[in-house]
């Protein structure tokens, strides 16, 4: 295609192209949480819903598994918010690079800023200087969150449980692994790394998954020590 | 209105307004230097906090100390750092994984 009228354009659709292989771990994990919610007791409408307004996948997990309890309303917003507080580190590192944006372009940025879309997106950003790039950031938002959507809906309408067998759900942190690997290139990377991973191994059943925050927190002090 | 909604719209409402926090005042407050500098490993930090609990939950353990998913997962960890290809990652790992369990249940 020639996009040399319309470079954003382009941009766009390469952030579109690069979400395109971590759907393969989204899909089932949208498939599974509307299973789930279903299961749950959730009707069809508050569990699109949640994937409109929420729209974010381990917090929507968590919300689900908490309705089915019974928990009360402030264990489950409490548990939300906390487990969504890395979602300020991301929009800390992505804010240099929006930061010239109109105020609709950084609303519409917001909404879209999930792991994945984050994921792909940093690693872009981290050496690319081009002045439409936030169209790349659209583009691979837009991607992801279609495919949020529309998972979400075709879990409620398959509505039988996929076979735990399958595994379905191991295909998300793979996805993870295929982001984050290419992303340490030294030591101070590669430290941050395995002091989060360590931490997060040992707070792994600290209450409101607190563990997440206070594991990111460590490596990034530790790559940032390991600088100096 | 079912009490369900309640929290959907609350996590919703906090969920956008920690995305925007920074992005949205990035023109109003100055980062200090060093954690400017920090910034760059907040991908690989907090992915890796969300991997690793993926890899080590016992659940499906079915004999003491056979983690499928752990060795599943250092195998796609090595196809990331040989190939750099996500396809290649997801397939390897979802298949060592499928195998692990299969001899697991010999």
């Amino acid at each position: 295609m020639d996009h040399s009228k319309t470079p954003y354009l382009s941009d766009f659709f390469y952030g579109i192209r690069d979400e395109l292989p971590i759907l393969v771990g989204v899909i089932p994990f949208g498939l599974i949480f509307a299973i789930l919610a279903r299961q749950a007791g959730l009707t069809g409408i508050e569990t699109q819903g949640m994937s409109l307004i929420v729209f974010a996948g381990s917090s929507q997990f968590l919300l689900v598994q908490l309705a089915a309890l019974n928990a009360p309303l402030l264990v489950m917003v409490l548990t939300g918010f906390i487990i969504n507080l890395r979602h300020l580190l991301y929009s800390a590192s992505i804010a240099p690079h929006t930061k010239d944006l109109s105020i609709l372009w950084k609303v519409i940025l917001s909404y879209l800023l999930t792991d994945e879309a984050y994921a792909v997106t940093i690693a872009k950003f981290q050496n690319y200087n081009k002045a439409k790039k936030h169209w790349y950031f659209l583009g691979a938002g837009l991607a992801l969150w279609s495919s949020w959507q529309i998972s979400t809906w075709l879990g409620l309408v398959i509505g039988t449980q996929i076979p735990p067998s399958w595994s379905l759900d191991f295909a998300l942190p793979l996805t993870f692994i295929a982001l984050v690997v290419p992303m340490i290139k030294d030591r101070p990377g590669l430290f941050a790394a395995i002091s989060s991973g360590l931490i997060a191994a040992f707070t792994i059943h600290f209450p409101y998954k607190l563990g997440l925050i206070m594991a990111a927190i460590i490596g990034i002090s530790v790559g940032l020590w390991s600088e100096k | 209105m079912s009490s369900i909604w309640y929290s959907i719209i609350l996590v919703g409402i906090f969920t956008f307004l920690t995305r925007l926090s920074f992005i949205i005042l990035s023109d109003k407050i100055k980062l200090h230097p060093d954690v400017q500098r920090a910034l760059r490993f907040v991908p690989i930090a907090v992915l890796t906090a969300i991997i690793i609990p993926e890899l080590v939950q016992t659940n499906d353990a079915r004999i003491l100390f056979i983690f499928p998913r752990l060795f599943a997962g250092i195998f796609a960890i090595l196809i990331a750092w040989r190939t750099r290809n996500i396809f290649l990652t997801i397939i390897t790992g979802m298949l060592s994984l499928y195998l692990l369990n299969y001899l697991i249940n010999l």
